[in-house]
């Protein structure tokens, strides 16, 4: 396994929304989506996927639906609602800000000091 | 609303989340080992892998469950459950505790009863804080208000910005005839506007119209709902009043009683010059403020309107003024006992709550194991705080539904023991009932106190330090060592609060016993025992001046003293005593003593056994030819004299327009059954000056009662026509007039019964908890030779101390209460020191007396069985 990077506390969320913004995807799904676009170096645990996305749920960030998945089971699809679009544009903006800036804080050389 | 909802919706699709979650959780499982199958893993080896990279499914539902919004709701039920279970393990102090509150919650409910019906609503007007009670104020005659000349009104009424009508009420006493005996009615004539100012409408029929009221005009009435009904009169019908017939036009709804326990009402007619006359207060005057105006705002201008008049009619109006007070806050005296009562009875709910306090907190304490291992396996604080409050809020659910009952059975009995004439005479008295606000207010006090019975409690849970106070107290809790010391003062200060409280509230009780006694002690100045009395108010029309009227009361009296079974038999009857003034004397300045003044007959200080204290009384020989006589009463007599004697010199009674009494002899007092002071009196002979209005009294051989018949009859005799009513013993009559203070005192010693019970009861449980905890320490105390004395000595010292805290506090708070007590009621007496002592020193013995007990408990330890206890 490549290298595991810690998950920054708020960011599932944020991946969350992006997995489900590729596509309307059940639990498990978007778990081997957020590896996938991530390069498999963010792991989460399985089980605490589920909190978040109920979280969201109730914040009328994810709508859901029951489907059939591609291994033919039955299974809960999540999917953005308008007010979920909204949010990761947001999310997504303020986090590139936010990295953008400790990235240049991190790359300040002594004599710049 | 809308988290209402959601919880409604949430209990219905509980279910059906719950097993969306099960399942989705679930194939999340089963996707996961079609992953691992295929990635070559064994399907029993793929599914156990799964479940375990999966991590704790539980305790993720649970999380779900939180972020979904729902927990709270689970952990309620699961509050629940678990108190219904824990409440069944201790039936004693679940008892114990609801019975307390019920008590508590039962005599608030019955208290704000009457604040809500008596203080807050004591008419049915719509905007009752706008309408007003105007009087004519005369600085010559003290500041007294009084009722309002004709011609004043009307100048008002045209004058005057501040109001959207003004009207006027005439009470009348009304001789009704033609419908079997005749019968006085309490009646009114009032302006056409006088239901507009009121806001109120007949039920039936109409009011009075502005054409109805000049004379001739006016022969229609509108009736009360309950004269309908007695009398069985419609609408159209007449009806014959002082002798003229009335046509009904409207009859009242049914709550509509303004003035008090009117029955008929009907146009008030002014001829002209009646119109005109600016000497006459007759009338009582009613308004209402427009909207934006205050009370305030409303005095000035009509305090400006009364100079302008007094300038222009200095005969008749020089010095007057007008004051306004709201409609509303009429009651003073009877508020403000209701008031009293109110804080009594909150007084015993505080003490219910102190006790369950208490209750709550041995529990807690004997729990505390439980809750350090609930702590242990995460249970957050909050949700423990959580826990005993659902806790508490059961018990004072089920506290606040009994004392309903309790609070509706004490008001049923509380309204069938009001008299009719108290019932009668204050507002809103008549409308005591359980309605929504009260409702309300219980449910209100319910939360309250179920909140506040957690708070010792909740106190000691956040003291122990977080995390480690709880482990702490899983390790140390049960072993009987001697426990937080925030626990103990916590107690302490509780049984002190309670045994303040209740001193409060027995000192509160004294008060209100002792005022009764001696409101039955000061009527020492008549003998009220066997006689009889009624009261008659002869006809206008059939008895024109005063001379006739005056025969009339003597033919009657003399046919009284013919009934065999009555010793005597005298007439009295108030007459007006304006501007009392003594001969060559200054007249007298604002605040000394004016005397009412009464006509009586020659043998009437003999039946109400008045002692005479100088000269002699009013006899025969004073009749309308002969000189004016007075007898002045002993305290008016001092007030003037200082000791010497007033007979012979001469007084009058209303200023210049009355004629000179000569002074012939001194009486005992009577004293005022409500103010307790000696009334200042003027006795006239009611042949030199009869009163329009009298009441005989006979003193009789036997129960006053039986002699009632043959009484009415001898007035029968003289006329027939005449309405004799309030037939009543004099006991009778003082115990009407008593009776609020009487119920008043009653009240308040239940209540600080209640509360002693409640302080000894916290006392009791407090020596209990106390001895329980430390039995470890008392068993090595007797095993190194602590005689049994010594322990209950130790026991007791510690309640004594509580209870010396308590007393302490609690006197300087009955000290205020007391001086409050006198200057709201000003007939509440001054309780003495030695009564005060007696309290004090009752509270201690009874709290000592309870805490003996557990003492004696204490004493009988074995140390074998104490130190092994662990």
């Amino acid at each position: 396994m490549p290298d595991q990077a810690e998950l920054l506390p708020g960011t599932l969320d944020m991946l969350i929304l992006k997995a489900v913004s590729l596509g309307p995807q059940h639990g498990y799904g978007i778990l081997l989506r957020i590896g996938q676009i991530s390069g498999n170096t963010l792991t989460i645990e399985q089980g605490a996927l589920y909190p978040a996305l109920y979280r969201l749920e109730r914040q009328d960030l994810l709508s859901t639906e029951w489907g059939v998945s591609e291994n033919n089971r039955r299974a809960k699809f999540y999917q953005l609602t308008p007010a979920g679009v909204k949010r990761l544009k947001e999310e997504t903006r303020s986090w590139n800000r936010t990295a953008s800036a400790v990235a240049t804080a991190l790359a300040a050389r002594p004599q710049e000091a | 609303m809308k988290s209402l909802r959601m919880l409604a919706g949430g209990i219905f699709r509980r279910s059906r989340m719950e097993r969306d979650m099960s399942e989705e959780l679930a194939a999340h499982m089963e996707h996961r080992t079609d992953d691992l199958v295929r990635g070559g893993c064994a399907p029993t080896e793929a599914a156990r892998r799964a479940r375990v990279e999966f991590g704790g499914v539980e305790n993720y539902k649970e999380s779900c469950r939180e972020a979904r919004g729902l927990a709270w709701f689970d952990e309620l039920r699961g509050n629940l459950r678990f108190t219904v279970r824990s409440l069944r393990g201790s039936p004693g102090y679940a008892l114990a505790a609801v019975l307390s509150l019920a008590i508590g919650i039962g005599a608030n409910l019955c208290a704000f009863v009457s604040v809500n019906s008596i203080i807050l609503h004591p008419f049915p007007f719509a905007h009752l804080e706008r309408i007003m009670l105007l009087g004519e104020t005369n600085a010559k005659a003290g500041g007294e208000r009084n009722s309002v000349a004709p011609a004043n009104f009307f100048d008002w009424k045209e004058n005057s910005r501040s109001f959207e009508s003004l009207s006027a009420v005439r009470p009348w006493d009304a001789l009704l005839t033609g419908t079997g005996e005749p019968e006085r009615v309490s009646a009114a004539r009032v302006t056409a506007d006088f239901l507009a100012t009121l806001a109120t409408a007949p039920a039936q029929g109409r009011g009075f119209v502005e054409r109805e009221c000049q004379p001739g005009e006016d022969a229609v009435a509108v009736v009360s709902q309950a004269f309908q009904k007695s009398h069985q009169v419609s609408l159209g019908q007449s009806i014959s009043l002082d002798g003229r017939a009335h046509t009904v036009v409207g009859v009242m709804p049914e709550e509509f009683d303004f003035p008090l326990a009117t029955e008929v009402w009907a146009p008030l007619a002014f001829s002209p010059e009646g119109k005109a006359r600016r000497d006459t207060p007759e009338l009582a005057v009613i308004g209402r403020l427009k909207p934006d105006v205050s009370v305030e705002r409303a005095r000035s201008e009509m305090a400006a309107l009364a100079g302008t008049l007094a300038r222009r009619y200095p005969q008749t109006n020089d010095g007057r003024g007008v004051s306004i007070q709201p409609l509303g806050q009429m009651n003073e005296i009877t508020d403000r006992f209701v008031l009293i009562l109110w804080c009594a009875a909150g007084f015993v709910l505080l003490l219910a709550c102190a006790n369950i306090g208490n209750l709550q907190l041995a529990r807690f304490t004997a729990r505390q194991r439980e809750m350090g291992l609930r702590a242990a396996l995460g249970a957050s604080r909050l949700r423990l705080v959580r826990q005993v409050v659902t806790e508490s809020l059961v018990i004072s659910a089920a506290g606040g539904l009994l004392g309903l009952f309790l609070g509706s059975w004490e008001l049923g009995i509380m309204k069938v023991s009001i008299p009719a004439e108290v019932l009668r005479w204050v507002a809103g008295m008549r409308h005591l009932q359980m309605d929504p606000v009260v409702l309300a207010f219980g449910f209100g006090i319910s939360v309250a106190a179920g909140v506040a019975c957690t708070l010792p409690s909740i106190y000691q849970l956040l003291r122990q330090r977080s995390g480690g106070g709880l482990s702490e107290s899983l390790k140390e809790a049960g072993r009987g060592s001697v426990s937080s010391r925030a626990g103990n003062r916590a107690r302490t200060i509780l049984v002190a609060t309670e045994v303040a409280l209740a001193l409060v509230l027995l000192v509160g009780a004294g008060l209100m016993v002792r005022t009764f006694e001696r409101m039955l002690a000061v009527n020492a100045g008549i003998d009220p025992k066997g006689v009889l009395t009624l009261e008659v108010t002869p006809s206008p029309n059939a008895y024109r001046d005063g001379v006739q009227t005056a025969q009339f009361y003597e033919r009657a009296l003399a046919e009284m003293d013919t009934l065999s079974g009555v010793h005597t038999a005298a007439v009295t009857g108030a007459v007006g005593a304006a501007n009392w003034e003594i001969e060559g004397r200054d007249k007298p300045a604002a605040g000394e003593p004016r005397p009412q003044a009464r006509a009586i007959s020659a043998r009437y200080f003999q039946t109400m056994r008045i002692p005479m204290v100088d000269g002699r009384s009013i006899a025969e020989q004073d009749g309308p030819e002969a000189t004016r006589t007075v007898v002045l009463s002993e305290s008016l007599a001092h007030y003037y004299w200082r000791g010497s004697s007033p007979v012979g010199q001469r007084i009058r009674l209303s200023g210049a327009a009355s004629p000179w009494l000569t002074v012939v002899g001194v009486c005992g007092d009577v004293r005022d059954w409500f103010g307790g002071e000696p009334e200042p009196m003027a006795y006239v002979s009611y042949r030199q000056e009869p009163p329009s209005a009298v009441r005989f009294a006979l003193r009789t051989v036997r129960d006053p009662m039986q002699s009632a018949g043959a009484a009415r009859m001898a007035i029968r005799r003289v006329d027939a026509n005449q309405a004799i009513y309030n037939v009543k013993s004099m006991e009778q009559v003082l115990a009407e007039e008593t009776s609020g203070v009487r119920a008043s005192a009653m009240v308040m010693s239940i209540d600080a019964a209640i509360a002693l019970f409640l302080a000894l009861m916290g006392s009791y449980s407090v020596s209990s908890f106390f001895v329980a905890q430390r039995t470890q320490e008392i068993g090595v105390r007797v095993a190194l030779g602590a005689s049994p004395r010594a322990i209950v000595g130790m026991v007791l010292a510690q309640t004594a101390r509580t209870s010396a805290m308590g007393l302490g506090s609690g006197l300087l708070v009955a000290g205020a209460l007391t001086a409050f007590m006198s200057r709201a009621l000003y007939n509440v007496v001054a309780i003495e020191p030695l009564t005060f002592v007696g309290i004090t020193a009752m509270l201690a013995a009874s709290a000592l007396l309870a805490a003996y007990l557990p003492a004696r408990r204490a004493a009988r330890v074995d140390p074998m069985m104490a130190l092994r206890s662990e």
